[in-house]
Order: structure tokens, then sequence, then C-alpha cells
């Protein structure tokens, strides 16, 4: 599951958070304090997005099986009395692990706020009445598309959509509070407005609509779900009316899509700094992506406590403050704001994570961004016409790689 | 979300009963041992005041019966404790985490 929802969080969030109080930008990890931890429960899941953020690839020693049920607990209550106030159950697919609502309940024991982030399939009125007996807060449902033929081909899985909508609407009758999560790309992006309305019908409080962040497999398929610039500048103009209208209603928000920016995301409000993620073999890391970077060792909680790993491993310490930091960054106004971008993206665009985010025009490696846009522009046709990578039926028109599962042992 | 402080803080009335809405929580945080409002999006650390002011937003207190209880707490003067509690609310409200009933 990709979590748009970190990303979106500016700038709400980003004042209550600093409420608490920032370091000062050398601080070590001993006085910096976790908010959130994603608890990837399971790599599994049944469908096939082509932009999840997941690993396309695991290294063998990346293939352990799946945390029990007793070590998640241990990292639950670890989590809690390191600072950690939100618990992100996702993967994969978490509804796959049946002890969620036992993680549930401790993270409930232990007075952490619950967010589920799920694709929905296999919610059924009894799950999610367990769900909620073990204290759930709040739960987000990814929907890929307005109408089932295409949204069905975006994940791969026939009757995935009509399967959701039922879902909703089980959640809807409970009270839950429901977020739907909407990732756009060239493959959904004109039907912008079809797929607001929808959230509107469903009932969500929320509706987050994020544009494919290029991580992961998004980022094997990106030439293929890069919208255009003319296409951007349209759906902001469509989300933009739409928050309008629906204030007090359903609240929209919009993850902007850095490659069209001129100024990189602040990621995960910096490395290190506010959230972690644990992998479901038991990793450790500071942006769910993180694994792709080489040479960083992630440590596990099997062998460390959640707090060493957080104040004192070196994957850690490695981009945290700004010594790290190349030129322009260094002597940037910014980069206490911004951090430089994504660690991620700087290794997947040029080689080296510690270069500044082609997100950010300043960065010296700007024309490798920009000549992925030119690449996608291209492949759209003329400028008059867009071609989705899908046909209405959802049939790929274009190579795309869907999500397979990573194959590690499975635990219990 | 930008609020705009000018003076439209007339459409609250008296008589309104705000309430925490579901998807919001108060917690007392383990670290600071300071009230904090949990909710899907984000963390708010609460100082004592906002503290009082959300734990007497439960549906059943009256705008102006939070107006008494705070100002029998603090000493402020009436038209400042009405300027922040209006302020304080609106802003909540338009967070999506209190509602009222009239
Ligand atoms: S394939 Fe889709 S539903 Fe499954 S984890 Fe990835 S983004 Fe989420
Ligand atoms: S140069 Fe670095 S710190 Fe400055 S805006 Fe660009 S990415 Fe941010």
């Amino acid at each position: 599951m990709r979590l748009d929802e970190q990303q979106t969080r500016s700038p709400s969030s980003s004042r209550t958070h600093q409420l608490e109080g920032d370091g000062s930008q050398t601080t070590p990890g001993q006085t910096l304090r976790p908010f959130g931890l994603l608890a990837e429960l399971t790599y599994r899941c049944p469908l096939h997005c082509p932009y999840c953020s997941n690993p396309t690839q695991l290294l063998p020693d990346q293939r352990q099986p799946e945390l029990t049920t007793a070590e998640w607990q241990r990292v639950i209550s670890e989590a809690a009395a390191l600072g950690v106030l939100h618990l992100l159950f996702s993967g994969g697919e978490p509804l796959l692990r049946r002890d969620l609502p036992v993680l549930l309940a401790s993270a409930r024991a232990v007075g952490l706020y619950t967010n589920l982030i799920t694709s929905a399939l296999g919610l059924t009125r009894r799950r999610l009445q367990e769900l909620q007996e073990a204290g759930l807060d709040s739960i987000q449902i990814s929907i890929q598309a307005d109408e089932a033929a295409l949204a069905d081909g975006i994940a791969g899985c026939p009757g995935a959509h009509e399967r959701k909508l039922e879902a909703v609407r089980l959640v809807n009758a409970s009270g839950l509070p429901l977020t739907i999560n909407m990732v756009l790309h060239r493959g959904n992006i004109e039907r912008l407005p079809a797929m607001i309305a929808l959230a509107e019908q469903l009932g969500a409080q929320r509706l987050e609509l994020a544009s494919t962040q290029y991580l992961g497999w998004a980022f094997a398929n990106k030439v293929a779900l890069l919208p255009t610039k003319v296409q951007v500048q349209q759906a902001e103009r469509i989300v933009r009316a739409a928050q309008e209208r629906l204030r007090g209603r359903m609240e929209v928000l919009y993850v902007w899509p850095d490659y069209y920016a001129e100024r990189p995301k602040p990621c995960l409000y910096g490395w290190g700094r506010r959230y972690l993620t644990v992998t479901p073999d038991g990793a450790v890391l500071p942006c769910q992506t993180a694994r792709v970077i080489p040479n960083l060792h992630f440590e596990n909680v099997r062998q460390h406590s959640l707090a060493w790993i957080w104040q004192q491993s070196a994957a850690f310490e490695r981009f945290r403050g700004s010594q790290w930091m190349p030129e322009p960054c260094r002597s940037c106004p910014l980069r206490e704001q911004d951090f430089g971008g994504c660690r991620c993206q700087a290794f997947l665009l040029t080689g080296d994570a510690a270069n500044t985010d082609p997100a950010c025009s300043l960065s010296p490696h700007r024309s490798r961004l920009l000549a992925i846009l030119a690449e996608a522009e291209q492949q759209s046709g003329s400028s008059s016409t867009f071609p989705s990578p899908f046909a209405p039926d959802g049939r790929p028109l274009l190579p795309i790689r869907f999500r397979t599962n990573p194959k590690p042992s499975q635990g219990e | 979300m930008s609020m705009s402080s000018e003076g439209s803080l007339l459409p609250f009335s008296p008589t309104l009963r705000p309430r925490l809405l579901p998807r919001a929580r108060l917690e007392i945080d383990r670290l600071s041992q300071q009230p904090v409002l949990l909710y899907p999006e984000g963390v708010m650390m609460l100082n004592e005041t906002a503290a009082a002011i959300l734990q007497l937003c439960n549906g059943e207190h009256t705008l102006a019966d939070i107006l008494r209880e705070l100002a029998s707490r603090y000493e402020a003067s009436p038209e400042q404790l009405q300027r922040d509690v209006y302020e304080y609310l609106r802003s909540l409200r338009d967070q999506n985490l209190i509602a009222w009933l009239e």
C-alpha cells in the first residue's frame, strides 16, 4: 500500500507537529522523537497496482519470514515508549494478517491512534466488527478509478472495484471515520471529476488525491504513468474547485506531483525525524522505500530495540541534520524546510542518495528528471491527445509492469 | 486551509453545543505528560487552556457554559476570552475536528 498520507500532511500537521518543538539541524537521534510508525504487516496483496510503493525486488537477506504476533506486539509497545502517537497499519494488504485485531488492541492499550490503510478486499461485516471492537480509530480505503472496468484494469484484479464499494458501504454503516485514497496518474487523471463525484457519493469524510510518487513500482512504470503538464495543471484547477465546493462536507487533500514542481517535497519532514517504517520482516526504515538505497544497512527489530535503531543506528543518522548535504542544498536557506527532498528519489534519479533531489530546479541533475518528462510527453502523442496507458475496458495499452508479491517464506 | 481572521465570528451563537468528532481523540502524551489531540492526519500538542476547552466540547455544554467555566478558571477579560475561544473552535471546525448541535 502506498502511503500517500504522510506526504500529504503539509501544511496543517507540519505546523501542529512543530508545536512540540523540532530539534536543531544537528540534533542527534536521542533528541528527535518519532510521531508516526508505519507498520507494513505483509507484502502480500491481492491487487497489482503498477504504482505500488512496495519494493520491486528483495535481496535474499531481505526475504525473511514475517514478524510474528508477539514480535509486532513488542514493536508496538516499544514504539509507544519512544513517543510514537500514530500507528498506521499497512502492507501489502494488512487484512491478510489474521492477527490484525490483536495488534490493534495492543496499540490501543498503549494509547496509540490507529489507522488502517487497506484495499478493503477481505473487509467483511464480521471482520469490520472485529476491528472496531479492537479499537480501530480510522480507515483509509483505496479506489483506483470511478468506474469498475478501468479500476479493475489498473489494480490488475477483476471484480476488485465492486468489492471495494461494498466494503465502503459497510464502513459507512459502521460509523468508522473513512478516508478514500485515490492515486492519480495518466491512466485516470482525465477521470478526476467523476472520481471526486464517486467519493462524494460514497460519503467519505476525507478524500486524498495523491499524485503518483515515482518510487517502488511507480518508478519502474514512470513513463507510462506520468501525466502531461497540461493534465496536471487541469487537475489542479479541478481539485481547487472541489475543495471550495465541498468545504465543510468532505475534506479534499491533494498531493502535488513533484516531478512538475520547482522545489522538492519535504519527504516525511526529514530522514529519521518524525516517522519510521517497520517492514514485514522487521527491518526499520526512515521511509517506506528506503531499502532501494544500496550500501545502507537497515537494522532489524529481531536483533535490536526500536529505540536503539532510531537513536543510534548508522542508517538513521546518515541523512539527519544538514552536514551530509552537498551543494546547492548545503548553503540553501530552504535546507531546513525541505531537507533537500527525497533520498530515495535522489538515488533513483542520480545514482547517489546524498545528492539534491532532482525535483528541485537547482539540482545539477535536473536534466535527468526533465528527460523522463520529455519521454512521457512524447509517448503521450501530440499535444492535443493524451492517451491513457489503459483502454476504457482496463486493458493496458502501454508496456506496464504490474506489481507482484515478493516471495519471502511466510510467517505464521 | 487558510483561516480568515476578520470578524466572521458572528455565526457562533451562545447556544451552540460543540462536540469533538469521533475521528479525534484526546490523550495524555506519555513523553511530555501534556494533553494531545490525535486525529487521522496529525497530532496536536495542547496547552492547558486548549485541553480545557476540548474537554468541555462533549456535545452537552453550550458555548455560553464553556465561556462561563473558563472565565471562572482563568484570568482574562470576557471579550478576550470569547475571542480566543471562538477563534480556536473555528480552527478546529475548519480541520473537521469538532462539530456542533444547536
Ligand atoms: S498493490 Fe495496490 S493495494 Fe496492494 S499494496 Fe500496492 S498499492 Fe496497495
Ligand atoms: S537546493 Fe536543496 S535545500 Fe535548496 S530548495 Fe533545492 S532541494 Fe531544497
